[in-house]
């Protein structure tokens, strides 16, 4: 029987020899290059923002020119280990700053805007806990909002400033870690800066995991763990190890629940294919860490978390139903490349760019696990990403079922762990015939700049590819839309505290910058009180028994979009069929007597008075 | 001495940024960086260097633990500070930090000097910069200057849709008679209005209002007579575009206490 690999790696001819002085490479000028690619989408966000043209050129150019020539030189055999490991890290820092450009006035994520109360809660009482209403359990995952507020109180940035660094730090964390690790099992940086590249080429990289949320703060310390043991495998500085898996394991059952529970998943799998190689605990086994993991994560949820139960199986028994009923019949199947059911369809070179995006993985995968099975079929760690990576290939199916599609979206960071490793162990990029011998280093970065761009296109709406109108000068002022003015108003003249029934971009709004309660959706039911013309007795009857005092009609389809409801309408969109709601949905609330007090053409509130809500 | 320095340095860097964050109340860019040092670095660098022997580890670990073991620290000491008396206060969270950091480089002197038989190893490869390159890395520097000045700059956007609000809420506590109205213009460019305030058919209060340039507001209030206060009638607040003076432009209204 094979022994199980947790040795060294063995240094390349390419790695430097002690104390030999050695120049940067390639780094400053593709430094150059990155940058400009950077300004080049700033460019096309000017643009966008400025309602001037929403051609996404820009955007493509730029991340060709940001991503291609990196990767480019990572697949070259020249490179030392200090420039593929500054390169990549160039890679992960550029394209968080896409993120950070495409949104520079404020969060307008969904997600971002549901985690921003929490920020302001810890703020103003000191304490964690408290409650939140548009995304109740990450109450329980007090993780990133406490560091956020943290450095809000200690720098005295706002929390979007804070926000920002903290998620820069994580991404700074995951790159370097992601590079370590994969140099770390296949003993090779050659490997190891392909692999973090590929990684960065997941759906989302770019936009959703570099977002102001939960995961995007417990994902890079998960990969950190997973470094952290292959090293404690190596049995040098054992003790030193296992004090920071064990520290940062803490941290992130505490910062999001699914990455827990993927770390939960990732360590035990180690520890059975440990098992199920030797037959007996073999050392580098990490069959205690796994079990801290699990101990501490189902104490959590026992203990502190237990409303995730009830927010996640919803989730994920929808996903298995739709599922179920795609593959029976009884469902349509989604459509892909649609951003919403019976939208029109994203252009065809996009489609063929995403389909060529998963042929050209799949391709690289056989490669790959022949690699894999070959030189590391003795490494547990390889094996369980491999699994992982031909996991990713069946989540793909999931993106059929309308259900199930955000399900297979979220797994995909987590299963592309290993899909990177063994697509980077596929080896392309070492094929070298004598007159071209950079042929394979070009191959391999075209196919990833495929890759990379199919990601980008399944990963985010093209519509919202390229920033939106936010914050738009005009007469020398800078003036916000009304979903963020009304916040504003709401601060001001009505206090924190207020109880509202509102959109789902109107709510966040108002719970991330006017401190209220907004309750949003369908439970309970406001979503049809705001969106229907006629008022039945049982929607007022809703709002008093949740003590929702003031009822925010907006008449923007694009308000009940968490993604898209928080810009500048245009002309040409609300010449659009079918962009505002009819105005019987705000005469409804005319025809009783109550109040309207505020009204700014799309958006009008009422308030239904102090009898059915106290103001605190 | 250079055994010990790395940890003299952050010693001090952590009593300075301490110092910075808590004494300058102003200046968020001054503060930023030494919060990010406190929060962010620090604490992180320093388990590190409890945790590992001098030179045992590359400077990317170093990097990535730093950075990485700090957040993991600050998610878990800010469950401790929740539980404490102190809570999670700018106060407390410097204090705490500051004390691990000292605690923690303490502890790794105390280590390093029993390691004294233990020598380091011996540096990995050095970094040769020439001019070129610190030139080649200024220009990226400026380049991402720019673009992130470029991207936090507000531009024109002649195709966004403006917009005007109207609101109008009854007095505040200690004059409950009163009326509080306002006019806040998000346009594009400079309008005029005419606000008229009536209940039923008696005007209240009608008055144009001078131009309003985008992001300028115009509020007032009104004492109404207790018979108004009181009436069965709510108080209508109409807002007309004096480029379009017959329709109503905005519209809000206030029913009396009790009315609803």
């Amino acid at each position: 029987m094979s022994a199980i690999s947790t040795a060294a790696p063995v240094q390349p001819r390419t790695e430097v020899v002690a104390n030999e002085a050695h120049g940067l490479g390639w780094l400053p000028a593709l430094a150059v290059c990155a940058a400009g690619g950077v300004l080049i989408i700033v460019l096309g966000d000017g643009f966008s923002r400025a309602t001037q043209s929403s051609a996404q050129a820009l955007f493509w150019i730029g991340l060709a020119v940001l991503y291609v020539p990196v990767v480019f030189r990572l697949a070259r055999p020249a490179p030392l280990r200090e420039e593929r490991l500054l390169l990549t890290l160039l890679l992960g820092l550029c394209l968080y700053l896409v993120k950070v450009m495409h949104d520079p006035f404020g969060f307008t994520y969904g997600d971002e805007l549901a985690h921003v109360p929490n920020v302001n809660s810890i703020l103003r009482t000191h304490e964690l806990f408290h409650a939140n209403s548009i995304l109740p359990v990450t109450t329980y995952y007090p993780g990133l909002e406490s560091l956020a507020a943290a450095l809000s109180s200690l720098s005295g940035l706002s929390p979007f400033g804070a926000g920002l660094v903290v998620i820069g730090a994580a991404r700074l964390v995951i790159v370097i870690a992601l590079f370590l690790l994969f140099e770390r099992l296949t003993g090779s940086s050659r490997v190891a800066g392909l692999a973090a590249a590929t990684y960065m080429t997941n759906a989302n990289f770019l936009f959703f995991s570099a977002q102001f949320s939960y995961e995007s703060l417990a994902l890079p310390l998960l990969v950190m763990i997973l470094f952290a043991y292959t090293e404690w495998r190596s049995r040098e500085l054992q003790p030193s190890w296992s004090v920071v898996i064990l520290l940062s394991t803490c941290a992130v059952v505490v910062t999001h629940h699914m990455s827990s529970y993927a770390l939960c998943a990732l360590l035990i799998g180690v520890s059975l294919a440990y098992l199920i190689h030797a037959g007996d605990r073999q050392q580098g086994d990490p069959y205690w860490f796994a079990m801290f993991a699990l101990l501490a994560t189902a104490g959590w949820l026992i203990f502190v978390a237990r409303a995730t139960l009830g927010y996640l199986t919803p989730v994920i028994t929808g996903a298995f139903a739709s599922t179920i009923h795609t593959l029976s019949g009884e469902a349509a199947p989604r459509q892909l490349f649609a951003p919403t059911p019976g939208a029109a369809g994203a252009p065809l070179l996009e489609r063929v760019t995403g389909i060529a995006s998963v042929l050209l993985l799949a391709a690289a995968f056989l490669f790959g696990l022949r690699a894999a099975w070959r030189g590391h079929r003795d490494d547990p760690v390889v094996m369980v990403l491999t699994v992982a990576a031909a996991g990713f290939f069946g989540t793909l199916a999931l993106r059929f079922a309308p259900a199930a599609w955000e399900t297979a979206n979220r797994a995909s960071e987590f299963l592309f762990l290993g899909l990177a490793l063994v697509v980077a162990l596929s080896g392309l990029d070492r094929w070298s015939p004598a007159r071209l011998p950079w042929l394979g280093g070009g191959l391999t970065a075209a196919c990833l700049a495929i890759v990379f761009a199919g990601g980008t296109i399944a990963g985010w709406s093209p519509d919202l590819r390229l920033a939106q109108p936010y914050r738009i000068n005009a007469g020398g002022k800078g003036i916000e839309p009304e979903g963020r003015q009304l916040a504003s108003w709401v601060i001001r003249r009505l206090g924190p505290g207020r109880h509202f029934a509102a959109s789902s971009s109107d709510a966040r709004l108002l719970a991330s910058y006017a401190q209220a309660i907004a309750i949003e959706g369908e439970s309970p039911n406001v979503k049809d009180v705001l969106q229907t013309s006629t008022l039945p007795g049982w929607e007022l009857a809703l709002l008093r028994r949740n003590r929702l005092r003031y009822v925010v009609i907006d008449r923007r389809r694009s308000s009940f979009d968490n993604l898209a409801g928080y810009f500048f309408a245009t002309k040409q969109q609300l010449a659009t069929a079918g962009a505002l709601y009819p105005s019987a949905v705000v005469d409804k609330f005319d025809r009783v007597r109550v109040s309207r007090i505020y009204d700014s053409g799309n958006v009008v509130v009422f308030d239904l008075g102090p009898r059915l809500a106290p103001l605190r | 001495m250079r055994r010990y320095g790395d940890l003299l340095a952050v010693a001090g860097l952590a009593s300075t940024s301490v110092a910075i964050v808590l004494s300058v109340s102003d200046l968020p860019t001054l503060r930023l960086p030494f919060a990010a040092l406190l929060l962010l670095i620090l604490p992180g660098y320093s388990l590190q260097a409890v945790l590992f022997p001098l030179g045992a580890i590359s400077w990317s670990r170093i990097i990535m633990l730093s950075v990485g073991t700090s957040i993991a620290l600050d998610v878990l000491i800010a469950i401790g500070l929740n539980l404490s008396p102190w809570r999670l206060r700018a106060g407390s969270w410097a204090v705490g930090l500051l004390a691990f950091e000292a605690a923690a480089c303490a502890l790794a002197a105390i280590r390093r000097s029993r390691d004294a038989s233990h020598e380091p190893r011996a540096a990995g490869a050095r970094l040769r910069v020439v001019w070129l390159d610190i030139g080649l890395l200024l220009m990226a520097a400026c380049l991402v200057g720019f673009a992130l000045g470029l991207g936090r700059t507000p531009l024109s956007a002649k195709n966004a849709v403006g917009y005007t609000t109207l609101w109008l809420l009854p007095g505040l506590a200690k004059e409950p008679s009163d009326l509080r109205f306002g006019v806040e213009s998000r346009q594009l460019g400079p309008r005029v209005y005419r606000l008229v305030l009536r209940r039923g058919n008696d005007v209240l209060y009608s008055k144009r209002i001078p131009v309003l340039r985008p992001g300028q507001q115009y509020h007032s209030s009104l004492r109404v007579p207790p018979a108004v206060a009181r009436g069965r009638l709510p108080v209508e607040a109409l807002l007309y575009d004096l480029a379009r003076p017959r329709s109503v432009y905005r519209f809000v209204k206030l029913w009396p206490r009790g009315e609803r």
